[in-house]
């Protein structure tokens, strides 16, 4: 069990995360844009951070660099954004040690994601672009 | 003040005035509620306090019966919270929701609480209710996703994917992953062969030894499986479970516990995989201790579909380059028919050129466009006049300079015609050679392309194994004594040794061809060389190993 912050403007996606995760035993705190997420952060220091790209205010990699910048994360964060702006979002958001998912999300692949991501350490942000992990059809 | 009740969980208290009331929710439903449902639905209500997850409540749960009002003239005996000094009010749940307890103090005997318990009731009643609906339409929402996001990942590799095989393949280990299935079983539309795609998601392939596995499923595994009889288990219902798709072509769900094998039991669910005009594979999906609900069907259903449209619309386009290929071999063989000599040489030699290509174990792709190339390879000679192309004895100079034109006019013939843009420089080279020997451009070894260099040796092979009008027919032995002779310096060295790997093995693998065109000559004897290096080097099965491209090819053994 983590605690997981989803920062998703569109409520009912937000709504839907959270449900799935809560059903994968995970305790949610969602918000509905950037700048709560980044209140919530630095008061509440979730585990993870599940973020869209587009919100008003203050937008996701924003708060990624932010919260980054900040040491918030103790694992890798997590990206949504719609299939159209996937490449665009991969480089910056890979920068910041995070892996991007496309929106609709598919529901196991994003639980799979989260697990990864909470068996990971901490991200190395600045330099290093990892490369996301592509969606597997061979099991290892 | 009172002293909270609660240990864990929230309290709301309607300040001093009222400070000794308290609303709690409780029951194993109440956890479902989201503490911010539970203030909308008690906005309006700011005097109602809601008191979420108070373990001293729990205690209660179920004394008494659903939908039952608990008053003070029917007490409910609560030594923990009489101890308190409360009288506990209860409205019992109906239809599995939460169960609504409002604490009165003893110390305020004349208060009816009654009417404020039924609203409370009935608030938190519909509050629980859309929780529920809200939940079941969230699963909805996840379920679509799931599906969304199976026909994307399909789509995406399907532009990859022109081998009806490989669509299958693909389609199969995703089904094993959406369902997280302990088996994923397909049987092909003529129920003879199956596959099987493990947990682990491993395939394994068998077949079927009766004609009608109506009889009992008995399998055999895969041969040259290195001997290995692996025995692939098989769900009991089987034989009735065909029978029923048979007739309602939809996907169906078979019986609570089915013994599906000896370790242990597990539920199944099965459709139907349209491949041919008439008939249907049959797809299984096992899975142990999780029964499958209505919404697997669904997406069970939606992914077949979509599977049955990718592999009839592959069919329809190799039933289209069939009928393309037929036609232009039809017209080939005409112009074959101008040289009494050569006789189907064409069509032999396509032939040739595309197994010796699946030796190599090169893309599929690339078998198809070598037998295109051999196909097409002496088109140039329809100019040629059969004076020079029949001539009995040796030719002139000149005459040998008509007829070392024809690549390029075959060349020329063809580039016209768009889709045999990939074979053309495959037919204007095949007569180059890897010393630079050769026409229409002199290349020397690896500027010539691949496709060209095998064209040649089979080319090579295939005449002098056919009567000339200048000599009669070398049989095999002697013909592939003049290509080993020719290796290094008219042809390339490494083809030759790959064709002559194809050929060893071509009465095992193409039998019919074998005997129409090549059984009166007689085979030849020696060892074989090491069969495609690249696919040695990738240690995998063989239907599984990955195609080679042409670059990779020169890279890989180069």
């Amino acid at each position: 069990m983590a605690r997981i912050m989803v920062a998703e403007d569109d409520r009912h996606i937000a709504r839907v995360i959270a449900l799935w995760l809560q059903r994968a035993g995970h305790v949610v705190i969602t918000v509905f844009d950037g700048r709560s997420a980044l209140e919530m952060m630095r008061q509440d220091r979730p585990d993870l951070l599940l973020t869209d790209v587009n919100m008003p205010g203050m937008d996701g990699l924003d708060l990624l660099e932010t919260v980054q910048s900040e040491g918030l994360l103790t694992h890798p964060a997590i990206v949504l954004t719609s299939r159209c702006d996937q490449m665009d979002i991969e480089a910056r958001a890979g920068r910041l040690g995070a892996v991007v998912h496309p929106k609709p999300f598919s529901p196991l692949h994003l639980k799979e994601a989260v697990e990864a991501a909470l068996g990971a350490g901490a991200p190395v942000g600045g330099v290093e672009f990892q490369t996301p992990p592509k969606q597997q059809l061979t099991p290892a | 003040m009172a002293e909270s009740m609660t240990t864990s969980g929230v309290v709301h208290r309607r300040g001093p005035a009222a400070a000794d009331w308290s609303v709690g929710i409780f029951g194993p439903s109440a956890v479902q509620l989201p503490e911010q449902c539970l203030r909308s639905c008690l906005r309006g209500n700011p005097e109602m306090a809601a008191m979420l997850g108070c373990p001293l409540l729990k205690g209660l749960v179920r004394r008494t019966r659903p939908g039952a009002l608990i008053s003070e003239a029917e007490p409910l005996h609560v030594p923990e919270l009489c101890e308190k000094g409360f009288v506990p009010w209860l409205r019992s749940a109906v239809n599995g929701g939460p169960d609504v307890l409002v604490l009165r103090p003893g110390a305020c005997p004349n208060v009816n609480v009654a009417p404020a318990l039924e609203l409370v009731s009935q608030l938190v009643g519909d509050a629980w209710r859309y929780e529920q609906e809200n939940n079941g339409l969230a699963d909805e929402v996840l379920r679509n996703y799931e599906q969304i996001n199976l026909i994307f990942d399909v789509s995406a590799q399907i532009a990859i994917l022109n081998d009806a095989s490989e669509v299958r393949r693909m389609l199969l280990m995703k089904l094993r992953y959406l369902f997280d299935a302990d088996s994923v079983f397909y049987f092909s539309p003529d129920l003879r062969m199956v596959q099987e795609v493990s947990h682990e998601g491993g395939i394994r392939r068998g077949w079927v030894k009766e004609s009608d596995p109506r009889e009992g499923p008995s399998f055999n595994a895969e041969p040259g499986g290195q001997g290995e009889q692996a025995e692939i288990m098989l769900p009991r219902e089987l034989p009735q479970v065909i029978e029923r798709l048979r007739q309602a072509r939809r996907v169906l769900v078979s019986s609570d516990d089915v013994a599906y094998d000896d370790a242990g039991h597990g539920t199944s669910m099965w459709g139907p995989l349209s491949e041919t005009d008439s008939g249907f594979a049959t797809v299984g999906i096992v899975r142990r201790n999780k029964p499958f609900i209505a919404g697997d069907m669904l997406v069970l259903d939606s992914a077949l579909t979509f599977g049955s449209h990718i592999l009839s619309n592959l069919r329809l386009v190799e039933q289209l380059k069939r009928t393309s290929f037929e036609a232009v071999r039809a017209l080939v063989n005409a112009i074959d028919q101008k040289d009494t000599y050569t006789s189907g040489h064409s069509e032999r030699v396509g032939f040739l050129a595309r197994i010796t290509g699946e030796y190599m174990g090169l893309a599929p792709q690339l078998q198809q466009e070598l037998e295109w190339a051999g196909l097409l390879h002496d088109v140039g000679k329809i100019g040629i006049p059969e004076r020079v192309l029949n001539k009995p004895g040796s030719l002139t100079a000149e005459e040998f300079g008509i007829i070392k034109g024809h690549p390029r006019r075959s060349f020329e013939v063809l580039r016209p015609v768009a889709s045999l843009e990939p074979v053309l420089r495959a037919v204007l080279h095949h007569h180059e050679c890897p010393d630079g020997s050769g026409y229409p451009e002199g290349l020397r070894g690896d500027e010539i392309p691949l496709a060209a260099r095998i064209i040649h040796v089979v080319d090579v092979f295939d005449a002098l194994t056919s009567t000339r009008s200048y000599r009669r027919a070398y049989n095999v032995e002697r013909a592939m004594n003049i290509l080993k002779q020719d290796a290094g310096t008219k042809l390339d060295a490494r083809i030759v040794d790959q064709f002559i790997g194809a050929w060893q093995l071509l009465p095992k693998t193409h039998p019919q061809q074998y005997a129409d065109w090549f059984a009166s000559i007689s085979d030849i004897g020696g060892e074989a060389p090491a069969p495609n290096p690249v696919k040695q080097r990738e240690q995998q099965p063989a239907q599984l190993a990955a195609p080679v491209s042409a670059e990779q090819y020169e890279e890989q053994t180069g």
